[in-house]
């Protein structure tokens, strides 16, 4: 009923994935999103769903959680396929949004199970440090992004709390009707705000205590460094970035990408 | 009322890679009209079993019996409304909860929902207010600005101005002073022995409960280790002991002059009773 959350946690088995470095994973997630978002092309979508696939095998995740992650979208997904058969669109674009979502969803649980938030934001940082040039502050929007990933389970738990202490004083959100939940709902957001406004305050004073200010330079420890299979895989995205711009732009393989669409379906 | 654990176990993220269990088969009956204790350490199952009794989480496998409701897995609760309105919780750290302007909204909230009629309410906010010993000046201050022991018992309030048969409380005498913690023991008692309620407290302080207590559960890895009346309970202590389980300091002097003098020291769970068992036996 409420303890069905599951959310930026990290697996822990070892793994070819979970040894990869963390800046490769980001820079090769960061790839493929753009490469997802941009093509409409039959044939970089099934290379990308390979790729996603051998990467899924290699992270020794166990498929249920994969799985989990994906269904939790459903209703949206729902909700475009109602949307876009309501406005008229190609069943085909209605096939294609579905598996960039499903694809997009995959792809960034493997980072998230396989890499702890600390690792995602080393590579966070790493993947914005070009922007340190122009005057981008990156470190600082890298610690507050730890910050954020790590609020997200303190305030699940925090609002499970409030939630179960109000429906033991009669204003229950999973059995009630529609009015009911909808006060159950403020009930729960009004402590929830004040309780992580006082949380924020107590974590930055206490952070401020032991030296640990967005204005000191940090070093970072590392225990993953970049190898080849490191590498391979950027290499690979870029690859598969790179042909698919190279095609587009040159207009060149049309041939490979019809035999595709004829193979598959007709 | 009778609240009865038939083989319930508990699973968090149940069919998960990343499940729990938080509960295994466990089985016991909570006596009416006694206060218990649920004893154990952290993540031994004390914080499910509430849950479990409130219908707020349902069992993974066995059944539940808390009075005519039959709470078992998958089976949505027909009335939860009217269970909740049998099982009163205070949960650890209630002051959490809070949510209104005024100690009066306070305890009102959500009493509607449990179909009470306003001058019924108003009634019983005041009672409520007067159980816990404040008074009605307290009805229009701001419950976020009163002090720890004042919060602790709005909260416990706001729970027994719906008069619930069966009353539970989490960790309640954690965080407070001792004046605060010796007023909540009074009132404990009280709702025992005047208003006639089934308690059932959950604590790490076996000290403070060992004063209060009729029966003891002492859980461990979501087991339970031992039950019953509290001097048979803590009657073992190496067993006890051996299985990682604090004894009560009274129960472990107790055991000692046991050992070393031979002499038995009794039934003794109160600090100034074993004092003058000591006079008279010196």
């Amino acid at each position: 009923m409420y303890n069905n959350v599951l959310l930026s946690r990290y697996f822990p088995v070892k793994s070819k994935m979970h040894d990869m470095d963390p800046f490769a994973k980001m820079l090769s997630t960061i790839i493929f999103i753009v490469t997802l978002l941009i093509t409409n092309n039959f044939t970089v979508m099934f290379i990308l769903t390979i790729v996603t696939l051998i990467m899924l095998l290699r992270s020794n995740v166990p498929f249920g959680l994969y799985s989990k992650s994906v269904s939790g979208l459903s209703p949206l997904m729902a909700l475009i396929i109602i949307i876009t058969l309501l406005v008229g669109v190609n069943y085909y674009i209605i096939l294609l949004v579905i598996l960039k979502i499903v694809l997009i969803v995959i792809y960034t649980s493997i980072l998230t199970f396989t890499s702890t938030p600390t690792e995602i934001t080393y590579g966070f940082q790493k993947v914005l440090a070009p922007l340190k040039l122009i005057g981008v502050p990156t470190s600082k929007l890298a610690l507050k992004m730890t910050m954020a990933i790590r609020y997200i389970p303190i305030m699940m738990e925090q609002a499970q709390r409030i939630i179960k202490s109000q429906a033991s004083r009669g204003v229950d959100f999973a059995n009630s009707k529609f009015d009911g939940k909808v006060f159950a709902f403020f009930s729960m957001i009004g402590p929830l705000f004040r309780l992580s406004n006082m949380r924020s305050k107590n974590l930055r004073e206490a952070m401020e205590i032991r030296m640990y200010t967005v204005y000191n330079k940090r070093t970072s420890y590392r225990t993953k460094f970049w190898g080849f299979k490191d590498t391979f895989i950027v290499f690979l995205h870029l690859l598969i970035l790179g042909v698919f711009i190279t095609k587009e732009v040159l207009g060149h393989g049309s041939l490979l990408d019809n035999f595709f669409v004829r193979w598959i379906w007709f | 009322m009778e609240i009865k654990f038939d083989k319930v176990s508990f699973s968090y993220l149940a069919g998960t890679p990343l499940q729990v269990d938080a509960l295994k088969e466990v089985s016991t009956t909570i006596e009416s009209n006694k206060i218990n204790a649920l004893v154990g350490p952290s993540g031994s199952g004390k914080s499910t079993m509430i849950e479990l009794i409130n219908g707020l989480i349902l069992p993974t496998k066995g059944i539940v019996h808390v009075g005519n409701h039959r709470l078992r897995n998958n089976i949505r609760i027909v009335n939860s409304n009217q269970l909740r309105f049998e099982i009163g919780v205070v949960f650890q750290n209630p002051e959490e909860q809070f949510f209104c302007n005024t100690v009066k909204k306070e305890i009102e909230f959500g009493m509607k929902y449990f179909g009470y009629k306003v001058d019924k309410i108003e009634e019983r906010i005041e009672s409520a207010l007067k159980m816990v010993g404040l008074d009605n000046s307290f009805l229009n201050r701001n419950p976020f600005k009163l002090s720890g022991g004042e919060k602790r018992r709005v909260a416990i309030a706001s729970v027994l101005a719906f008069n619930p048969e069966v009353i539970i409380l989490d960790e309640p005498t954690n965080g407070l002073d001792i004046t605060s913690k010796e007023m909540l023991i009074k009132l404990i008692k009280l709702l025992k022995t005047k208003y006639k309620k089934t308690i059932i407290v959950v604590s790490h302080d076996v000290d403070t409960l060992y004063k209060f207590v009729d029966n003891v559960i002492i859980l461990s890895n979501g087991k339970i280790l031992a039950e019953g009346n509290k001097f048979d309970v803590f009657s073992d202590v190496k067993y006890l002991t051996d299985n990682g389980v604090k004894v009560p300091r009274i129960v472990e002097f107790i055991h000692k002059v046991k050992e070393k003098t031979g002499k038995n020291l009794g039934k003794i769970d109160d600090v100034n009773d074993l004092i003058k068992e000591i006079y008279q036996n010196v």
